[in-house]
């Protein structure tokens, strides 16, 4: 038992001495900026954790950072870099968004009707990441050039479907849809979207996908050594493409959970929170967690605990949101440089 | 239709010079067989400390405070991926949040929210005597010094690289750096300072996107609009050889001319024609594969073991 604590604490010490690196340098740019630093870390625990309102606030981002984090560590496990997480979750929004408004006046059911957004942002996510998987495979082009065009180009598909007449809101200032069926918006339950329930069961999910399956132990192997697995008789071109599709579904499911949960139509921007978009904060957790499946909801957790809190520093204290962004890209650095993270 | 034609050359070389001075810097990088898939990160730093210097005191500061921070970071990626055997693409993913976050956060303590955007006053154009008079072609010489400056060091790139010793032995470490190391050339040092130099040149492609094309610093990313990821698909696409990535940069910057024409026709529809660079990098990459050239050596630390 004893043992067992001690390792625990072994494996923790990057992490927490990451941590506390970070937030020792934003500290001192804090005082230089005036603030109290202290004022300023206790709004970051109090504010995601101190009340109901905080906690249904983290569980919210909880749900599609999750979902853009495992569509980082899925094909991170592969060997390939996926940076279309963003591209894929607003290819997915665009998709529930769009068929949210278009099958408004068959009266579906509302169970058959959110399965059915669902089960449609799950293909646009894949969609969305087969395009580089296949550039990969067949062109050799490096996934993670592919993946970044593809985010811009959803970019421009959102902000296409949110000025164009029949689904385009007029009277609203920003671009966005009218809103989507009543039928098609998420249940709540005690406040919470049933998004965050549908999160945590996938999760669970691709935990046994990637640690009891066939599937799941193919991809380690492909991404742990190409050539060796080549050797044994795997085709790795179709591993390959296979975890790019499962990440970017994933993703896409986030953009769905986003739409028909949060705004209940399609915003540009809807992936966007805290300065940077749910894409760039899942690459972050999923390296925080080495691509690792138990690790990855955990660091999702705090990840979005972390945003919950920057965001009240900004509305009380004033701080830029910049700077708690920059200091998780120091805290990633860091655990990545004394960790060692490679792919695969 | 010729003074259309020499308006349109004129326009498009002044674009063509950001994508260029990216692209050259990614190149330089390239030989040596580092990928800075940071360059839009390090663009938007120089973007940043360029607009600020040139707003609060001269532009030549400005420019100082972007090359500076362009090297410093192009120097960060490869001194700690090759001394520490750090996977590169994931440094330089982590690098790329992390500018594209410390960016913004300079400029909001530095100016704070204003309505009006503060706007700086853009480099003037110097006409070159006698080139600068042909007919249409003399677009090319009517520009601003940074495009001249694109122009000499595209020249001086490509005679670097085709005729001197310095030119072979560092594209020599991208094809092969354990080669290259016994042959008696110091990988290391040869990678960091390749690095540093062409961080220099995306900070100061960054520099001139406020100074030049916006007239100020625009936060979230809209400052470079995902030109420096265009520019890691066109130094691909230019097989990492300077003459191909000039006249690839013309060509990209002809694209983004046109879309940008279209957004302003009346219609709808113009983010799809936003789409356009972005679509014609996938194409070009999956199009002209067969007849590209990739260092060997990309994306591998080297360890002499």
């Amino acid at each position: 038992m004893k043992l067992k604590v001690e390792f625990i604490l072994l494996h923790l010490k990057p992490y927490l001495l990451a941590i506390a690196i970070s937030f020792g340098i934003v500290g001192v740019l804090m005082l230089l900026l005036g603030h109290n630093p202290l004022h300023a870390f206790s709004t970051l625990i109090s504010a995601p954790f101190g009340s109901e309102r905080g906690i249904k606030e983290t569980l919210m981002k909880f749900a599609p950072l999750l979902l853009t984090s495992l569509a980082f560590a899925i094909p991170f496990r592969a060997g390939l870099f996926n940076i279309g997480g963003w591209g894929q979750m607003l290819a997915g929004g665009t998709v529930a968004g769009f068929l949210g408004l278009a099958l408004k006046d068959f009266g579906l059911p509302s169970p058959i009707f959110v399965s059915l957004l669902i089960l449609t942002a799950f293909l646009a996510g894949a969609l969305w990441a087969a395009v580089p998987a296949i550039l990969r495979t067949r062109f050799g082009a490096k996934e993670v050039v592919t993946t970044i065009m593809m985010n811009f180009i959803a970019v421009y598909l959102v902000k296409y479907v949110c000025i164009v007449p029949p689904w385009a809101d007029p009277i609203m200032g920003h671009p966005m849809t009218f809103k989507i069926s009543p039928a098609a918006w998420l249940p709540r339950l005690g406040g919470l979207h049933i998004g965050i329930i549908l999160v945590i069961v996938i999760a669970i999910a691709i935990y046994f996908f990637m640690n009891r399956l066939i599937v799941g132990y193919e991809i380690k192997a492909v991404g742990a050594n190409p050539t060796a697995s080549k050797v044994f008789g795997l085709n790795v071109e179709r591993v390959m493409i296979l975890s790019l599709i499962v990440g970017g579904a994933m993703a896409g499911i986030g953009g769905a959970i986003e739409v028909m949960g949060v705004h209940h139509r399609l915003v540009d921007g809807f992936a966007l929170t805290c300065g940077a978009h749910y894409g760039v904060y899942g690459i972050l957790t999923a390296l925080v967690a080495a691509g690792h499946f138990v690790g990855v909801p955990i660091a999702a957790f705090f990840m979005s605990a972390l945003l919950v809190g920057a965001d009240a520093m900004q509305r009380t204290i004033g701080v830029p949101i910049e700077l708690v962004f920059v200091a998780q890209a120091l805290i990633v650095l860091l655990i990545v440089w004394t960790k060692k993270v490679r792919p695969g | 239709m010729l003074g259309e034609l020499t308006s349109f050359l004129q326009t498009v070389t002044v674009i063509m010079a950001v994508y260029a001075l990216c692209t050259l810097g990614i190149m330089i990088g390239g030989w040596t067989g580092i990928l800075n898939i940071s360059a839009d990160g390090v663009m938007m730093i120089g973007a940043s400390m360029g607009f600020l210097g040139a707003y609060f005191i001269h532009t030549a500061v400005g420019l100082l405070l972007a090359i500076v921070a362009g090297a410093f970071f192009g120097f960060f990626l490869a001194f700690v991926s090759e001394r520490w055997k750090i996977n590169p693409f994931i440094l330089a993913i982590i690098l790329l949040i992390f500018l594209m976050g410390l960016s913004d956060f300079i400029f909001k303590i530095a100016i704070g929210v204003r309505l009006v955007p503060p706007l700086v006053h853009p480099l003037s154009n110097i006409a070159i005597p006698g080139l600068s008079q042909i007919p249409v072609v003399g677009a090319l010489f009517n520009q601003n010094i940074l495009v001249y400056l694109t122009y000499v060091l595209t020249a001086v790139l490509f005679f670097v690289l085709y005729k001197t010793r310095i030119g072979l032995d560092t594209k020599a470490i991208g094809e092969d750096p354990k080669t290259a190391d016994t042959a008696g050339i110091n990988v290391f040092y040869r990678r960091y300072a390749c690095a540093a130099i062409g961080g220099m040149m995306m900070g100061l492609a960054g520099f001139y996107l406020p100074l030049i094309i916006a007239g100020t610093y625009t936060p979230g990313g809209v400052i470079t609009g995902g030109r420096g990821f265009v520019a890691i698909g066109l130094a691909i696409f230019g097989s990492f050889k300077p003459e191909r990535i000039l006249a690839g940069a013309f060509l990209f910057a002809g694209v983004e001319f046109f879309a940008s024409k279209l957004v302003l026709s009346p219609g709808t529809s113009w983010p799809l024609f936003l789409m356009i660079p972005f679509i014609a990098v996938l194409i070009v990459l999956a199009v002209f594969y067969k007849y590209m050239r990739y260092p060997a050596a990309m994306g591998k630390p080297y360890s002499r073991e």
